[in-house]
């Protein structure tokens, strides 16, 4: 079962400036869901679509399984959200700020504490938010987002402003939600942080999703579309032997190009080889996230599930 | 009904030890202090043998916070607490709880409301310690051997709350529209002295200006003055009306704005 849902949503805020085009995104029950795009790909926009923040000019969004125009407010009460930076009032102490979200969520006070403890800040419960550092801010954004139990947490780039060790902290608690059975949806631009957390991933590029489905998916796609650097002799000559392949030259001696698979590569080979030029290394690039998303996204193939 | 009174009690709680309190503490105060000064300084007309001096003494707390503070206080209530939510880019997160978007709306501006009516009435309540104050300091004015009839003021007050309906409901229309506190704070100020110009000049055109409601309110009610042909229906007069009718579509029309609203 999917817990989100969302089918050919198009939003904009102006007539004939698309900022989400024909966006389609299924999250299933219980996953960690990273969701990934450069700055200004409509990341956040998505997520406040799914929200009810903003109002998409077509489309269906489905939460829990109903459409939201259904069952709203009240399906909210099952959503944690942290939207780019917590919404903190500077006069209010963190916990009046729990307090507001008890009185809204209709969560007990009780809460108040353990998700203080949770995030770290049990020493600073009676302090001004005006004298909180930004890192704090955060992580009492976070103790916003799980004070009532969610069963599902929206959090967008979470990681801002934390430390190094903020963000390990955050991934622990991320994995131990994820143990409990949340589903979480993450959306961030520190793709190596992701990579340690999703078991599933969307992609979303100038508005439209270009890439979703399990992590291994997305290795899979990786392995069919695989970059190679190529260290010869003379990388312009090789270059114009390749003329058919889009190659990147990076010195002298290195240039990069995209192979389907190995079979190909075998092929570059043998015609480097037949004009004689010497090959000193063939090496794949490192097959991190970051790679991967930098290969999908410099490519504009449609969407891939 | 339970969501709207959670709802209230969050707004209530995001106005605590905000700035918007003090300036209530000082509005009453200042009043306090102008009934206080007016009469230990001018005590002599206060003792007129005969006449009971708490009506004088009652009616010029209604007076001086009517005409002269309750705008500017509505006006500064209205911008700062919907700035409160702005500043801390707040609509994300309330509008992201299981509320509906009028209950929210609703509930700020309820919210508004009880903060103003507190007011009001600890202006009534340090007026009536500020006339035993009196009593102590000049026996002449005689305040103990008088009754108070307290619920003959009363009335006073809830008319005068009446005639600011109007203000509330444009200004908080003009807070919801505006995302910084200076446009209408600017707006409310300027039209609350353009206000006490046209209240002052006692001509019909102050039937049709909101913020000069309180001021022919005020001449009606408790000075029984009218030039300008203020007519009773009932319990309200035509400018309490005005001022009702005026808050019901300025209520309306920010209500609908904001269900439609995105949240960026």
């Amino acid at each position: 079962m999917s817990i989100i849902h969302l089918e050919h949503i198009d939003f904009s805020y102006k007539k004939h400036e698309p900022i989400l085009t024909d966006v389609n995104i299924e999250v299933p029950a219980g996953s960690v869901y990273g969701f990934l795009g450069a700055n200004g790909a409509g990341k956040s926009t998505t997520l406040r679509v799914m929200l009810g923040l903003l109002k998409p000019q077509s489309g269906r969004i489905r939460l829990f399984g109903q459409d939201i125009s259904d069952s709203y407010p009240a399906h909210l009460a099952h959503v944690g959200s942290l939207i780019e930076s917590a919404s903190l009032y500077d006069h209010l102490s963190a916990k009046d700020h729990l307090k507001i979200a008890c009185q809204y969520f209709n969560a007990p006070h009780k809460k108040i504490n353990e998700v203080l403890s949770l995030v770290k800040l049990d020493q600073a419960g009676s302090k001004k938010i005006k004298d909180f550092s930004t890192g704090m801010k955060q992580r009492l954004g976070m103790a916003l987002a799980l004070l009532h139990d969610p069963e599902l947490l929206i959090l967008d780039e979470p990681t801002n402003g934390l430390d190094p060790n903020g963000i390990i902290e955050l991934r622990q608690i991320i994995q131990q939600l994820s143990q409990d059975n949340k589903t979480i949806l993450l959306s961030s631009h520190i793709l190596a942080e992701v990579e340690k957390l999703v078991s599933h991933i969307g992609i979303i590029k100038d508005g439209s999703i270009i890439f979703e489905g399990g992590i291994s998916d997305l290795q899979q796609l990786r392995a069919n579309n695989m970059i190679v650097i190529f260290k010869v002799s003379d990388s312009r000559a090789a270059m114009k032997s390749l003329a058919s392949k889009q190659c990147k030259r990076i010195d002298d001696q290195q240039f990069s190009l995209q192979a389907d698979d190995k079979v190909e590569i075998a092929e570059i080979i043998k015609t480097l080889v037949q004009q004689n030029i010497e090959i000193y290394e063939v090496k794949p690039q490192s097959s991190n996230l970051e790679n991967m998303f930098l290969n999908v996204t410099m490519h504009d193939h449609g969407p891939v599930t | 009904m339970d969501r709207l009174l959670r709802s209230i009690s969050a707004e209530l709680t995001k106005l605590k030890y905000a700035p918007i309190l003090w300036l209530c503490l000082l509005v009453i105060s200042i009043v306090t202090a102008i009934v206080f000064l007016s009469c230990y300084l001018d005590g002599d007309a206060m003792t007129q043998l005969g006449v009971n001096p708490w009506r004088r003494h009652l009616s010029a707390g209604v007076a001086i916070f009517s005409v002269f503070l309750g705008v500017p206080l509505i006006v500064m209530l209205t911008s700062t607490a919907i700035f409160i939510e702005n500043n801390a880019r707040g609509w994300k997160y309330v509008y992201s709880t299981p509320h509906y978007r009028s209950t929210i709306f609703y509930a700020k501006l309820i919210a508004i409301l009880c903060v103003l009516l507190t007011v009001i009435v600890a202006v009534i309540i340090m007026n009536i310690c500020c006339a035993f104050a009196l009593d102590l300091l000049l026996p002449e004015t005689e305040f103990r051997y008088y009754d108070m009839h307290l619920h003959k003021y009363l009335p006073d007050y809830l008319h005068t709350l009446t005639a600011l309906m109007g203000v509330i409901g444009i200004q908080y229309f003009l807070s919801l529209r505006f995302k910084g506190f200076l446009i209408p704070m600017s707006i409310g100020i300027i039209a609350f002295i353009v206000g006490l110009i046209i209240g002052s000049m006692n001509k019909p055109i102050a039937l049709y200006y909101p913020y000069s409601y309180p001021n022919i309110v005020k001449d009606h009610h408790m000075f029984t003055i009218d030039q300008i042909g203020v007519t009773e229906y009932g319990w309200l007069n035509n400018v309490e009306i005005h001022s009702i009718v005026i808050f019901v579509c300025f209520v309306g029309l920010a209500n609908l704005l904001e269900l439609r609203k995105n949240i960026n």
